[in-house]
């Protein structure tokens, strides 16, 4: 076994530390996720959601593709637990 | 999830541009003299208008940072902007409880009743003295916990006010 040093990055979480302090963020991951879905050019937004979104305001029943839209909540799901 | 239409692309392709305003984000913890817990807990009132149920937010800061946050809906329809409180305050509690049973296992002493900060005096005044009045005598005994955990100094509740 070796020594590594310090830990800088584990499970898509970046550690930074110094004397006395220690930045944790998942930058890297989150960046992988938009970079893998194409939206790293998307114009930035305030909230995660409007507040008056309702699910029942779906007027189609037409089906998107769904194995990225399962791929991509499945991302934001492990990114939300780590 | 089985089958994503429109809206629901369109609410994620939301969450994908707020996720590029935030990848900067993190935690930062500072070595600081001593721990200290103190949680903070709110909730909204009817925050999902397709089933009327509001939903619970707490934080929890240990020394410097924060070490634990949640935001949930919570499991039944409050009748009231405090009752949707009571029932955030209720769920920052068993946090609470979970979180310094833990500190008391790693430093091996007793600590002080930890602060819970609220913004709503009558929840607070709910917790102090639980009376039953016609607006509050429908809410469950089981929710009467956090009254326990007053009574036995595991926690207390403060106000704050939200400018703060």
């Amino acid at each position: 076994m070796k020594d590594m040093g310090l830990m800088h990055y584990f499970l898509g979480m970046e550690v930074w530390q110094k004397d006395g302090e220690v930045f944790v963020s998942q930058g890297k991951y989150a960046n992988e996720i938009l970079r893998h879905f194409h939206m790293e050019k998307g114009k930035p937004m305030q909230t995660p959601l409007a507040g008056n979104w309702r699910k029942e305001d779906a007027t189609s029943i037409e089906v998107v593709a769904a194995i990225v839209y399962r791929q991509l909540v499945g991302s934001l799901m492990f990114l939300m637990k780590t | 999830m089985v089958q994503p239409t429109k809206l629901f692309w369109k609410a994620v392709k939301h969450v994908l541009r707020y996720l590029r305003g935030t990848t900067q984000y993190g935690l930062w913890y500072i070595q600081t003299e001593g721990v200290k817990l103190q949680g903070f807990t709110d909730a909204d009132w009817v925050g999902s208008p397709s089933d009327w149920k509001s939903t619970s937010q707490g934080i929890f800061n240990l020394g410097s940072a924060t070490v634990s946050w949640y935001s949930r809906k919570q499991r039944s329809v409050a009748l009231s902007s405090t009752e949707a409180k009571y029932m955030a305050a209720i769920q920052a509690s068993c946090e609470a409880i979970w979180m310094r049973n833990i500190l008391v296992g790693l430093f091996g002493k007793m600590m002080d009743p930890t602060v819970i900060y609220c913004d709503n005096q009558s929840c607070i005044k709910l917790f102090e003295n639980p009376v039953f009045h016609d607006r509050s005598k429908h809410i469950d005994i089981c929710y009467h916990h956090l009254r326990d955990c007053v009574v036995k100094r595991i926690m207390m509740l403060q106000y704050v006010s939200n400018e703060e």
